[in-house]
């Protein structure tokens, strides 16, 4: 591993705000510096770094602090400090049992906080975001809720609105840039003109797009993205004015976007290219994303219903390709994430509320049974005459000394975190989660509010206390009131942990269920990767024809190969979008859209490569790949397509469809019926699929390799035929199937195992908590258990004595915390798949966790009742 | 009102100061204490004595610029001004006149 070049990046912000960037400022930080690279920059010097802040830190917050009340006696505030110092130091144990609490508790919420701050104040990188919206178009047949619109419907939209401004479209796509020769795969969003001014972005060099750059017939310029400027360019002002070849067509650079635009997968576009649209393209290739402003003084809702009616008149006056669909205005803030995406930053966020609630009260808990021992030194305070509002003020600083501490410790627990979640996933929006102002100051409001609720709680039933009854009892008594407290503070914490883990354990077994339908294709064998014969080294069809042929037919010759297919799109992983289908004798309902399937195009032997089952007929022959791609008329059509729309599989069989393909239409006879394929989202059961033989004009071809036998590695062999065939084109995405469905799922994988660490974490925090009063309960109540059994009770009666009392707390938490759970299991039902809020399996396992849990808990206590000696816990 | 005089630990980075010589960096001067005192200077002290002492005019510094090391930040030279001789001189003279005939009960073998 190499070292890294510079000290750990949180500490070193954290110092810069504290030291101030001027000289002295900056000396202080080199100091650090050659310090950190003397000690030899590998692990132990970032600890030592993080160390030597945290302590830097805390001496100059003092200063600050004592500075800023010097002068003031009322607020002995350096008084106070010092004996909150000598009141934590004097019980260690609990004390740093009470500041890794808020460690690990304040660190695992900063996590969750820094999902939904990325969600909610950084966001889509639009400018004044509520005035900005978007348009989903969805057909009567529900198959489409969130779909796209076509270009001339864009065009009418663009033209008719009165209540819209800056309307704009765009749509991502893969290109290749040619660069000497070699073609390179660049991914770029093709963008209307006012895009860009639509969201409210600027340019940080040269120009963005101007209006009539997306002109059909306007020279080409491009915008680059501030990543790819520094990477193709070097960063250099010099990239503006030149020339860059993307297909066949050149782009003049003209500016260089703001670092601002890369959030989430647009963090992934290289290059920005005008969307020039044909008014006479198809209307129903709903390709494009809409973005557009609402007017000044328009209101969302009186918008909605322009553009509501506007979709319903496209849909009288082209009923071929929009009768039966709608389009619906949204807020610009649905583009973020998929459906579930703010069902899952909601439960984030009470996530992150349980959990702090959780352990705010472990800490109270801990700060009252401290508080109990120290009733004896507060009343001898009190007698002397320290007033109350002095004796809670001590106990306040000290829960704000505790709690400074808990916050600093819990940094690197976040920041080890996150770096956990980056590596579990590759998808860009957990690499983008960091922390840095905003959750620097969620860590600062948390260490203030924290100890106002653990401290005051345990502060007004200890000054409550009659001086007198005091000092003469001993604490005796203070300690049986504060136990009802304390009970009270269990049964809650119990009560949100179950919720917590209610509402992980239904997301759990969601997306278990999810993941465990079959997906139709045998993937194990298969390995794929993605081919673009570029336009220039293949300028025609049947150049690239050719040259895919010849590839497939190499890579077939490899040892350990069974099969080759080349496809339009991956079934699962491609995208894979919607094209309208019509039949013969198909009747469609007046008001109704046409149906819509996905159609895949492959070489004849697509289905036995994925491991399809025939359900009737067979697929196409081999030859038919190389007849002249006019004729083509053969098409083999999924099980869901044959019953949905084609009166079953017997029915669907020699049956003539029309798809709408671009400008044209194809026509197709159905020659077999095929099983089924998952749908990529994984939720919304098997696709309507039509598979047609490979297209004349495909370019980007999937190719999915078929091993034979035991796994060969092929890595190598496809890398040399491809550089041998088709020496220009780049080999994308190599990889198994099952590992691209695993990438593809990593992000699930990541949000489910970070909800299932927040409510182990509090499980664990609960558990403690129960631990805590059991056990001390038990321990006050030693000479009791003496007493008894010197009278004749057994060690059996004791430990039922003892485990009555976990058990009760636990079914109380139970009970409120199962209530609760299953309300949020139902705010949380759209994300369900497949179960109930109320998931029999699901509460069971709460269930059977936290009596696991309680158990535990309990046993260590109700076993030492058990032991006691009752000679000797008389004698006490 | 009577002068405030030095405090210990200020003399001490005074002192450290003077001994660096001209090689008087902030991390030459801490390593000079620590060395001689073998005692473990805090950072946070440290740095903000430097503030106190050059806020009373009693050392000053110039900023050099750093090399690599330092991740090119700059470094400062401190020096004891005229003033801050003189705070020293008035210090010793006291706690000098206060050692003295003490070396019955505080002299070291």
């Amino acid at each position: 591993m190499s070292r890294p070049t510079s000290p750990p990046r949180l500490p070193r912000w954290v110092l810069t705000r504290l030291v101030g960037a001027d000289v002295r400022g900056r000396s202080i930080l080199g100091d650090l510096h050659e310090e950190w690279t003397a000690r030899g920059r590998g692990v132990s010097a970032g600890i030592w770094y993080w160390r030597i802040v945290s302590a830097t830190s805390l001496w100059y917050g003092g200063a600050t602090l004592a500075r800023l009340t010097k002068g003031r006696p009322i607020v002995d505030l350096q008084g106070d400090l010092r004996a909150a110092w000598r009141a934590i130091r004097r019980s260690p144990g609990t004390s740093s049992l009470i500041v890794a609490t808020l460690a690990l508790a304040i660190g695992t919420a900063t996590v969750g906080f820094t999902f939904a701050d990325l969600a909610l104040f950084r966001g889509l990188p639009v400018d004044d975001s509520s005035r900005v919206v978007s348009v989903f178009a969805s057909d009567t047949r529900g198959s489409n809720r969130r779909g796209l619109i076509s270009g001339p419907d864009f065009l009418d939209i663009q033209e008719r609105s009165q209540t819209l401004t800056k309307v704009s479209a765009f749509r991502g796509a893969s290109a290749a840039l040619i660069e000497g020769g070699e073609s390179k795969t660049l991914d770029v969003v093709y963008a209307s003109a006012d895009l860009f001014a639509a969201m409210g972005q600027h340019a940080q060099q040269g120009r963005l797009f101007r209006p009539g750059d997306d002109r059909v017939g306007a020279p080409g310029v491009a915008v680059l993205s501030d990543r790819y400027w520094r990477e193709a360019f070097s960063g250099r002002p010099a990239a503006l004015g030149q020339q860059i070849q993307i297909g066949r067509e050149i782009f003049t650079i003209v500016g260089v976007l703001s670092t601002e635009m890369e959030f989430g997968n647009l963090a992934d576009i290289d290059v920005w290219l005008p969307l020039r649209i044909a008014p006479d393209s198809a209307r129903d290739a709903r390709n494009l994303r809409f973005i557009a402003r609402l007017r000044d003084g328009t209101a969302f809702e009186t918008a909605a219903a322009e553009i509501a009616g506007l979709g319903d008149r496209l849909a009288d006056e082209y009923p071929a390709s929009n009768r039966g669909w709608r389009v619906r205005l949204v807020p610009v803030s649905e583009l973020t994430g998929g459906e579930g995406f703010w069902v899952v930053v909601a439960l984030f966020l009470l996530s992150v509320g349980l959990l702090i609630a959780i352990a705010t009260a472990n800490v109270s808990n801990l700060v009252l049974v401290r508080a109990a021992s120290r009733q004896r030194e507060i009343a001898v305070r009190a007698a002397l005459g320290a007033r109350q509002g002095r004796l809670v003020r001590q106990l306040l600083v000290e829960g704000l000394m505790l709690s400074g501490l808990g916050a600093m410790l819990s940094l690197p627990v976040a920041s080890l975190a996150l770096t956990l979640v980056g590596a579990a996933s590759s998808e860009r929006i957990f690499q983008q989660l960091r922390i840095d102002s905003h959750e620097l100051s969620f860590v600062a409001a948390l260490m203030v509010l924290c100890p106002l609720a653990f401290s005051l709680f345990p502060a007004r039933s200890v000054t409550k206390l009659d001086v007198r009854t005091m000092l003469n009892a001993g604490g005796a008594r203070g300690a049986t009131t504060s136990m009802r407290g304390r009970g009270w503070l269990v049964v809650a914490q119990v009560a949100l942990a179950v919720v917590l883990l209610t509402a992980s354990s239904l997301a759990l077994r969601s997306v278990r269920l999810v993941y465990a339908q079959p997906l139709g294709i045998e993937t194990a064998p298969l390995v794929i990767f993605t081919l673009d014969f570029n336009d220039v080294q293949y300028p025609t069809p049947e150049a690239v024809r050719a040259a895919a042929r010849d590839t497939r037919e190499r890579l077939k010759a490899l040892p350990g190969v069974e099969r080759v297919t080349m496809l339009s799109a991956l079934p699962i992983l491609g995208a894979e979008s919607l094209t309208s289908m019509t039949a013969d004798g198909l009747e469609i309902g007046a008001r109704d859209s046409k149906p819509t399937v996905v159609v895949t195009s492959t070489t004849a032997d697509g289905g036995s490569t994925l491991g399809l089952t025939m359900l009737a007929g067979t697929w196409w022959s081999e030859t038919s790949d190389d007849r002249d791609p006019a004729a083509t008329d053969e098409a083999v059509v999924s099980l869901k397509t044959a019953v949905a729309y084609l009166g079953g599989v017997d029915a669907a069989m020699g049956r003539d469809l029309t798809l709408s393909r671009g400008p044209d239409t194809l026509r197709v006879r159905v020659v077999g019926v095929s099983s089924d394929v998952l749908a990529g989202d994984r939720t919304s059961g098997p696709l309507a699929r039509v598979w047609i033989p490979l297209e004349r004009d495909v370019r980007r071809h999937a190719v999915v390799v078929k091993r034979r036998g035991p796994i060969a590695d092929l890595t190598t062999g496809i890398r040399s035929v491809v550089a041998a065939a088709a020496p220009s084109v780049p080999i994308e995405s190599l990889d198994t199937y099952d590992r691209a469905l695993d990438d593809a799922a990593s992000s699930d994988v990541v949000i489910i195992g970070v909800l299932t660490g927040f409510a182990l974490l509090a499980v664990a925090l609960a558990a403690t908590g129960l631990f805590g009063v059991v056990s001390y309960t038990a321990s006050q109540r030693t000479a009791e258990f003496g007493t008894r059994m010197a009278l004749g009770a057994t060690a059996r009666d004791l430990i039922r004595l003892v485990a009555f009392e976990g058990v009760r707390l636990l079914a109380g938490g139970l009970a409120v915390g199962l209530a609760g759970g299953v309300a949020v299991g139902f705010a949380m039902r759209g994300l369900l798949f497949g179960l109930s809020p109320a998931d029999p399996v699901a509460l069971g396992s709460v269930i059977g966790l936290l009596a696991a849990v309680t158990l535990l808990a309990v046993a260590a206590p109700a076993l030492r009742a058990a032991r006691v000696n009752p000679v000797q816990a008389l004698r006490e | 009102v009577g002068r405030a005089f030095l405090g210990e630990f200020e003399q001490r980075v005074l002192l450290a100061i003077l001994r660096s010589g001209d090689q008087a960096f902030a991390l030459e001067v801490r390593r000079q204490i620590e060395q001689t005192c073998g005692q473990s200077v805090s950072r946070g002290a440290f740095y903000t004595t430097l503030d106190r002492l050059a806020a009373k005019g009693l050392v000053r510094w110039a900023a050099e610029p750093g090399g690599d090391r330092r991740d090119l930040q700059p470094q400062r030279r401190f020096r004891v001004t005229t003033a801050g001789l003189r705070e020293l001189r008035a210090s010793r003279r006291a706690l000098v006149a206060l050692w003295h005939g003490l070396d019955a009960v505080l002299g070291e073998d």
